[in-house]
């Protein structure tokens, strides 16, 4: 291990050993002055190239000797400048955002071909405008939604904005904002996200392949970061539509060093219906979830700039003396600094909270949650063309309250499970090398390390060490092949007796009864472009390994349970597929097709005699179709059509009386299946006229076109009219849903 | 809980919900055998077997109608059920008493099933109830009542209890209460079920029972596998702990009742 260590270490810096100059700086949006992320820097010749970091920061090294810099990004006008570089450069670059011009074909200029050329595999970058057509629920675009229209992440259920990636359960999904662990990332019982589409820049999801830089979570990283703000002007925008409103705000506080941006969303459906006549909800009904997001972000000269950026976000809901809620907050405050010309880094303190309580009057209360504590460093050093290393370290101290029943007037009632605590910490290396002009990899290792503390008998510790390594083989320039293999480890449990995810799960830490998931994945590629990088394609296989997931025994009580942990069965899960996609980028039509193929299947002690499984989300066939098309410079169609084979449900294959009732008798487990699921959307933009102060536009969409009846559930019941007579009920959610969504951008 | 939000979630957003019947091919598993067999405090043990049969059947259950089933109490005596018809079996003079344990044994060709309760002391109804749950707000709509259960609980251990209700002489026999005293003990307690709706005029009576753990966990199962329905908890069979490749459950009780009309 240390020698291999030493290698990865020693490598990059023996090949460094040459004369040569840096030219580094950050690349913003000219409007905005918002950091670009992923834009392509190229040195010509040589065709030396790198891309800007979350940041929007570059480095790049070459000898001695003049070039040709160009700056490249989709969607903008891509600049070249001639540098003499015989001395370290600082240079920044505006990219300022194409117009809308129909029948133009575009070429882009340079390496738009980083599907190929990089070595990252079973990454996808959303582009926030492909976000902002596609049409969805009620009008409120999500991107969770959204991700779930990717090849080999699916929907566990209708609506739902949990996901499965490659066969993981959808708390195995690492979310986070601007850093920050979010908990749980829905509304409403599942079918809205939390995250306000409005103040998000990027969403980059890996689902294999996952760079040492990451860690805690057993299958995928969402990795969402917010606006920082417009540096230069003021802006808003927000938006009217059936469930909710919201606004945002930003501008600078000091031109091109400080800027701020605030958000809002609030729903309104409980306002609306007290309002209508006819009394249809008490007055003293409370139903309603809002999100808050602001940041500041500082430009302190070139070597530093600061961060601070806050969510807050929660679902009330509650009539007379009962209520509900839940919700996160999150902080993070973040430095950049550069030592030097190459050597970037980010350091950061992160908070996060998910809280859920309930009260059954005044004075009978329930809480649960988990409160994370979070240090970051991640230190780039750009050695040179060929090498960028990455390090640096996490420290997490969690707080969980797995549930506490109080009251106030009977101190006899309280039930109070113990808290528990438990440090996480990760440390990691990794090596982006480009190898030979055809080949090229990013290697790594983070080594993960966990204990409970406390005084408990189930305290105890893991290290557990994660390799990570992604190669990628270049056959020409039109298509490559990719090869990778990571395994990730998660010492956070969500106990759940659902299997779509709600607000009264717990979260509780490894122990030594529960120990840690650890998830091995192997996956091959073959991606090639046609159409001069326009439009790309990809098959990947992968299979996954997932050790120790957990379930329960039959009917175990999870809230307030003390000895949960007794009832918690572990097994074996494993995952295995392949996902054909094709997407065209660019253009006035543009859009996707994903097909997943997939098998997901658990072997648990306790369930199904000891023998394979499907999981629940086993989606043998996935399929997605998403297209938009700009039909005029002020309007656009939009489109999803999604089908699925239906989720493995388990149905009773006898029943007996009991009591005088009929119950249903069940022997295997998941051994049926839902019927397939399908749906059309729809959607149609409109833009008000181009106006010097404000800009409107109309989103009328409708979900479900077709109307199909998509079954959510089939339960089993005796007939009302004959209770001798039992019949299954289909129940489904959403027939066609039409929603129209007023938009307002104003300067 | 979660059926709470769900149902208010979809009546209050969603309108476009909806349910229909529809066919759906079941393979039929192998019979297994289904004991319910109740001693009561000073009655003989009644117990019914039947086995599990085709989902979709419209038929009555198949019942066993030739086992042999001994009960025993934990002072020795012991007697043999005698088969009355149906699967409907019966005991002659052996009679539940407070603070007994019995067992049961059923031989059926060989095969041989048991499982053992204890038979706990009286439970007190000090009186019942009711209180309006909700204000309709048209009058086309009868107000739902509920009804309130006080009782005497013992603080100083723990005790479990099951509660049936009878709706104008008829059983309501697809709802019924556990209550465990885990979360609240004191020297009188109040219950009451806000599932169960009652109306005026409606004269309600209330069983208590005072049963034992076992027998407690697995009419909570039962529950939970009766109303966890239409959500997405996985569906399971609840196991009352006799031995295995068996359904049903073995009730040792005492009960106390009253009876109160919503005017």
């Amino acid at each position: 291990m240390r020698s291999l260590l030493m290698t990865i270490l020693l490598f990059p810096l023996l090949v460094s050993a040459q004369e040569s100059y840096t030219v580094s700086g950050n690349i913003i949006e000219k409007g905005s002055g918002e950091d670009l992320i992923g834009a392509t820097i190229v040195l010509q010749p040589g065709m030396q190239g790198t891309v800007s970091n979350h940041y929007g920061f570059y480095s790049i090294s070459a000898p001695e000797g003049t070039y040709t810099i160009s700056f490249s990004f989709l969607g903008y006008e891509t600049i070249e400048k001639r540098i003499v570089l015989e001395r370290d450069i600082h240079l920044d670059a505006e990219l300022e955002e194409k117009s809308i011009r129909l029948n133009e074909v575009t070429v882009s200029a340079v390496r738009s071909d980083r599907n190929i050329s990089n070595p990252g595999m079973s990454i996808e970058r959303l582009d926030m405008k492909d976000v902002d057509l596609i049409p969805v629920l009620m009008g409120e675009k999500d991107i969770l939604k959204t991700l779930q229209l990717l090849p080999g992440i699916s929907t566990p259920s209708e609506g739902s904005t949990g996901f499965n990636v490659r066969g993981g359960s959808s708390d195995q999904n690492l979310i986070l904002l601007d850093e920050a662990s979010v908990y749980s990332a829905s509304h409403l019982a599942g079918f809205f996200s939390v995250f306000n589409s409005d103040i998000i820049k990027d969403i980059t999801v890996y689902k294999g392949g996952i760079p040492s830089t990451y860690g805690g979570r057993a299958s995928s990283v969402v990795d969402i970061s917010m606006n920082n703000g417009n540096l230069k002007n003021f802006e808003g925008k927000g938006g009217i539509g059936l469930l909710s409103t919201r606004l945002s705000l930003e501008g600078p506080v000091i031109r091109d060093k400080m800027s701020y941006i605030i958000s809002a969303r609030r729903s309104y459906a409980d306002i609306i219906l007290k309002a209508l006549p006819g009394d249809i909800i008490e007055d003293g009904t409370r139903l309603f979830f809002y999100d808050l997001n602001a940041k500041l972000n500082f430009r302190a000269g070139e070597k530093n700039r600061f961060f601070l950026s806050g969510y807050a976000g929660r679902d009330v809901f509650g009539f007379e003396q009962f209520g509900m809620d839940w919700g996160n907050y999150t902080t993070t405050f973040r430095w950049n600094h550069l030592f030097s010309d190459k050597i970037f880094s980010n350091t950061s303190l992160i908070y996060s909270d998910f809280s859920y309580g309930f009260n059954l009057d005044r004075d009978l209360k329930y809480d649960s949650g988990i409160k994370d504590y979070g240090l970051k460093n991640n230190t780039t050093y750009f050695i040179n063309p060929a090498n960028t290393l990455r390090a640096g370290f996490e420290l997490h101290y969690r707080d969980f309250n797995p549930g506490a029943l109080k009251s106030e007037g009977n101190s006899e009632i309280n039930i109070i499970l113990d808290k528990k605590q438990a440090i996480e910490t990760g440390i990691y290396i990794n090596n982006k090398q480009e190898i030979s002009e055809s080949l090229n990899a990013n290697y790594g290792i983070r080594l993960s390390a966990f204990r409970q503390t406390g005084d408990a008998d189930t305290t105890r510790s893991y290290i557990i060490p994660e390799p990570r390594v992604s190669v990628n083989y270049r056959i020409n320039s039109k298509s490559s092949v990719k090869l990778s293999y990571n395994r990730l480890s998660q010492y956070l449990h969500l106990l759940s007796n659902s299997t779509t995810g709600q607000v009264t799960d717990i979260w509780i830490p490894s122990s030594s009864r529960i120990k840690p998931i650890i998830a091995d994945q192997f996956a091959t590629g073959y991606f090639r472009n046609f159409l001069d990088d326009n439009i790309e394609t990809s098959v990947e296989i992968y299979y996954k390994n997932l050790n120790n997931i957990t379930d329960f025994e039959d009917g175990t009580n999870i809230i307030l349970n003390e000895n949960v942990e007794d009832h918690i069965l572990s097994g074996r899960g494993r995952s295995y597929g392949g996902e054909f996609y094709i997407k065209k980028k660019q253009g006035r039509f543009r859009g996707w097709i994903s097909y997943t193929i997939s098998r997901t299947e658990n072997l648990i002690e306790g369930i199904n005699d000891f023998r394979w499984y499907p999981a629940r989300y086993d989606k043998i066939h996935d399929i997605s179709l998403v297209c938009s098309f700009d039909l005029s410079r002020r309007t656009s169609l939009s489109s999803v059509f999604v089908y699925a084979t239906g989720n493995a449900v388990t149905f009773p294959e006898g029943k007996y009386r009991v009591n005088g009732m009929t119950i249903p008798y069940f022997t295997e487990r998941n051994a049926y299946r839902m019927p397939p699921y399908h749906r059309l959307d729809l959607s149609i933009r409109i833009r008000g006229k181009e106006r010097k102060k404000f800009n409107t536009s109309w989103d009328i969409s409708a979900y479900n076109v077709y109307n199909r009846h998509n079954a959510y559930s089939i339960y089993f019941r005796e007939s009302e009219n004959n209770p001798a007579v039992t019949e299954a009920v289909k129940l489904s959610l959403f027939g066609i849903v039409p929603s129209v969504t007023f938009n307002i951008s104003f300067k | 809980m979660r059926s709470t939000l769900y149902i208010l979630f979809l009546l209050v957003i969603i309108s476009t919900s909806c349910e229909e019947i529809i066919d759906v091919d079941l393979s039929d598993s192998e019979p297994v055998l289904v004991s319910e067999a109740l001693i009561l405090k000073d009655s003989v043990c009644k117990v019914n077997l039947s086995y599990t049969y085709s989902y979709f059947d419209p038929s009555a259950s198949p019942a066993e109608e030739n086992a042999e089933i001994i009960l025993s109490d934990d002072a020795g005596r012991s007697e043999m059920l005698y088969h009355q018809e149906n699967g409907y079996y019966k005991g002659n003079t052996l009679t539940g008493d407070e603070g007994r344990t019995y067992t049961i044994g059923i031989n059926i060709e060989g095969r041989e099933y048991s499982g053992t309760a204890e038979l706990n002391r009286k439970p007190e109804i000090i009186g019942l109830d009711y209180e309006i749950l909700s204000i309709p707000h048209n009058t086309d709509i009868e107000p739902v009542y509920s009804v309130k259960t006080v009782f005497k609980d013992r603080p100083d251990e723990d005790n479990y209890y099951l509660f049936r209700y009878y709706r104008n002489n008829e059983m309501i026999n697809d709802y019924f209460s556990t209550y465990g005293d885990r979360v609240l003990r004191a020297d009188t307690l109040t219950f009451s079920d806000f599932r169960m709706d009652f109306y005026k005029k409606d004269t309600v009576r209330v069983e208590l029972y005072a049963i034992d753990e076992a027998l407690y966990n697995y009419f909570s199962r039962l529950n939970d596998v009766l109303f966890s329905a239409m959500s997405s908890s996985t569906p399971y069979n609840p196991q009352y702990g006799f031995s295995e490749d068996i359904m049903g459950y073995f009730m040792a009780a005492s009960y106390d009742s009253r009876t109160i009309i919503i005017q």
